[in-house]
């Protein structure tokens, strides 16, 4: 096992245990931060996997993914405040 | 492995997001779902097809979700009356009230949906699914409802405006409680 592949393996164990924060969070603001960091990793993960892969197109996904995986955060928690007014 | 660990939170993501209660949660598990299936994707070496579910699945899904949550209509009412007085408990008429808080309702473009029950409120609130519940005694009408719930505030602004000869108070259930709608 590579240094790479290791490294993998770890956000993979990192995720699992924001996960528990995600499915167990008493309030609806814990979830979205779980939410949040899921996809912070994932970014990470995809960078990792093409580094390992060796293929400079997987960072397009990651570029694609940074660039919008803000917008469905910033909505739920403007559709939580606002009670339901998405303006 | 690592592979193995993705699939098996995509497989608890789908399960949990089926079996919330909550719509709002129910958003954000499928907001977490998508993510790591756009992962998966390309983990088997499909980077369009993970490129297209995260445009669509993390953005315009969850925009879709919310915009149909707002406009989500039916709006349950459970009425427990336990008067002793004769008059207050034939339930050939409804009481005032609650008609002018149907007008209200419809007036915001909900469908209210009344549901007389003669059980205990306490069995109402541990088991039923409502938006709102009232429980009608001597004196007092207690009207329980949910905090989170966005129609509460104005629910009570207009009865407060409205009725405020009738001794109305309002209980919210806290966040967290699976017992709500």
């Amino acid at each position: 096992m590579t240094f790479l592949e290791t490294t993998l393996l770890v956000i993979a164990i990192y995720i699992t245990l924001v996960l528990v924060r995600v499915i167990l969070g008493p309030t609806i603001w814990d979830r979205l931060l779980g939410l949040n960091a899921i996809s912070a990793k994932i970014i990470m993960s995809i960078v990792i996997l093409a580094l390992i892969t060796n293929q400079s197109y997987l960072l397009d996904v990651a570029l694609v993914y940074a660039l919008l995986g803000f917008i469905s955060t910033v909505l739920i928690a403007r559709f939580i405040e606002k009670k339901g007014d998405i303006t | 492995m690592t592979e193995n660990i993705f699939l098996i939170a995509l497989v608890v993501l789908a399960i949990v997001a089926l079996n919330t209660k909550k719509l709002r949660r129910a958003v954000v598990y499928l907001g977490a779902f998508s993510l790591v299936s756009s992962f998966v994707y390309l983990l088997y070496g499909a980077p369009d097809v993970a490129i297209a579910e995260a445009i669509i699945g993390s953005t315009i899904t969850t925009v879709l979700y919310l915009v149909a949550l707002r406009k989500y209509q039916v709006f349950s009412i459970y009425y427990a009356n336990s008067a002793n007085d004769q008059n207050l408990r034939q339930l050939k008429n409804e009481p005032p009230f609650l008609t002018s808080l149907e007008a209200f309702l419809i007036k915001r473009e909900m469908e209210p949906q009344l549901i007389y029950s003669g059980e205990p409120i306490e069995t109402i609130l541990a088991q039923e699914k409502f938006d709102l519940a009232i429980h009608h005694t001597d004196q007092d009408i207690w009207i329980y409802g949910c905090a989170e719930d966005y129609q509460i505030d104005a629910v009570e602004e207009y009865l407060l405006a409205n009725h405020s000869d009738l001794n109305i108070h309002l209980i919210r259930c806290a966040e967290g409680d699976d017992n709500e709608a």
